[in-house]
């Protein structure tokens, strides 16, 4: 069976006689075409070459990934297909779990009006349908039939057409859920200031204001050591003493150690620069401990990230950026 | 020869698909993908950006459906791909449909007047070609596009294309030369067509 050789042509539709020589010459031209060959006789022929562009640029663009074809988005099929398997294979899926759904062997014998397929696609493939094939329930009557299908009654009840609706109904809520749980555990990892914070708010409150305690914290101990630099000691321990208080409502697991140290270095450096005041402005406390008056300790960093903190907040310890949400 | 054993190895997966193999269905929806792919494209076109994002949703659409439809597909001596590409045809029909209100995609009228955006120079760019002949393929009778696009952007032989349309290999062969002759006409108004 040659592509290219020609039968008698039928002039089913044509007034006009063609002859065959002039058939025959398209015919392999556009079988060359199809291979994006340009055949020399063509070559100034402009219909030929723009037709050789639109395939190629056709042929030639990459098809996307959509990673692979069994995406959610074709639970419904997928669910009919599982429960074949069930008996046929090894299951490869858990969704099997939502489709009691038909044996298509069955189906298929009782379908007598199997037809050709084009015409049928006409209404079962309808605009926007995700379960096309709900409407045509009915059909199977005798799921008893099938002698491979212990479980009669529950299939036939799946095979009900009331029931498929909600069958594929069901399969979507399990898409979307799918979908959700991805963004639910983002959430229960998103740090203050990160665009799902608000939702990780609702999710754990009571890791929400640990993590915004901690960040006003964090905030305090700021302000205090600037104060300090400017050896305003008085106010740094006021901001001081905001974040201890802060610092309570902070979980052990959410960094509270950390949060700690950095509170003892803050308050070891207002000690020391009260102790060698010499800013007039402050009222010093009169007793000299430390001789250095711009002393630092430990914790150069700006922003002491919470590198300890827990492992559900393991990623993104560049992220809580000094906001006062609290 | 090799498209005959193509099309016997696709009606073997297609009986083992049918079955719930979930191996088979994922062979067979990967060697089909590529064909319904090129068609959709093929019928719509670049649309937006100038790319075929809306074409290869409707591709994907159309794989969807055949996964859907697969359970009740029954072998009826004509090639599964006709099946495919009966379900193709609809799904680009009704993207059509859906495109109807968006400008930038085909429509099934060419438009009056001449595009005096682009001079010969940037029409002789690849894209210019491509959407015009998109335009041009959109005037023909449906036949003698889907024929055209079939034998050349799918690359089916004028038996498999006839098989698909329900047509003679012989009609396919006249379909096709009217088709290049219409086009000919319209590309170049006045030009010796079949010579």
């Amino acid at each position: 069976m040659s592509r290219h050789h020609l039968e008698t042509p039928e002039f089913d539709e044509g007034e006009e006689i063609i002859d065959e020589s002039v058939l025959l010459r398209d015919d392999v031209l556009i079988a060359a075409m199809a291979k994006g060959v340009l055949p020399m006789e063509y070559s100034e022929d402009e219909l030929v070459h723009d037709m050789l562009v639109w395939r190629d640029e056709i042929c030639s663009t990459p098809i996307p990934e959509n990673v692979g074809v069994f995406t959610e988005a074709m639970l419904p099929g997928e669910a009919k297909f599982a429960e074949a398997q069930t008996q046929l294979l090894p299951p490869l899926l858990d969704i099997k779990t939502l489709g009691a759904a038909k044996n298509p062997r069955a189906a298929d014998v009782e379908e007598p009006d199997v037809d050709v397929a084009i015409p049928r696609q006409k209404g079962e493939v309808g605009p926007g349908d995700a379960a096309p094939h709900a409407e045509r329930g009915p059909r199977k009557k005798s799921g008893t039939k099938d002698k491979t299908r212990p479980r009669t009654t529950s299939t036939r009840a799946a095979r009900s057409p009331r029931l498929k609706r909600p069958l594929a109904i069901a399969a979507a809520m399990v898409a979307i859920a799918l979908g959700s749980l991805g963004s639910m555990a983002a959430a229960t990892t998103a740090q203050p200031g990160s665009a799902l914070w608000p939702i990780a708010k609702v999710v754990d409150k009571e890791r929400a204001e640990s993590l915004e305690a901690r960040e006003s914290a964090f905030e305090q101990l700021e302000d205090a050591r600037a104060q300090v630099e400017k050896n305003d000691t008085e106010s740094a321990r006021e901001h001081l003493d905001e974040a201890i208080a802060r610092a309570d409502s902070v979980r052990g697991k959410d960094g509270k150690s950390e949060l700690d140290k950095e509170v003892k270095s803050v308050e070891a450096r207002i000690a020391a620069a009260e102790g060698g005041a010499t800013n007039p402005t402050t009222g010093p406390s009169g007793s000299s401990s430390a001789p250095s008056p711009t002393p630092t300790p430990s914790t150069p960093t700006p922003t002491p990230s919470p590198s300890d903190s827990t492992p559900s907040a393991t990623a993104t310890p560049s992220s809580p950026s000094p906001t006062k949400s609290s | 020869m090799s498209e005959e054993d193509a099309e016997q190895g696709l009606n073997g997966l297609v009986a083992r698909a049918v079955q719930g193999d979930r191996y088979a269905i994922e062979d067979l929806l990967t060697q089909i993908r590529p064909m319904v792919v090129r068609y959709c494209r093929a019928r719509l076109g670049r649309t937006g950006g100038g790319a075929y994002t809306e074409a290869d949703d409707v591709a994907q659409e159309v794989c969807v459906a055949v996964l859907n439809a697969l359970p009740r597909y029954e072998d009826q001596g004509r090639p599964f791909a006709a099946y495919v590409f009966g379900i193709a045809s609809h799904k680009v029909t009704d993207a059509h449909r859906r495109a109807a209100r968006d400008l930038s995609s085909p429509v099934d009228e060419v438009p009056d007047s001449v595009d005096t955006e682009q001079g010969p120079e940037a029409s002789a760019m690849a894209a210019a070609t491509s959407v015009q002949l998109q335009k041009l393929l959109n005037v023909l009778p449906e036949s003698h596009r889907d024929v055209l696009i079939l034998r050349v952007i799918v690359g089916m032989s004028a038996e498999e294309t006839g098989q698909m349309l329900g047509m003679s290999p012989g009609a396919v062969r006249v379909t096709q030369h009217r088709a290049l002759a219409k086009l000919r006409q319209r590309i170049r108004p006045g030009a010796e067509v079949g010579a």
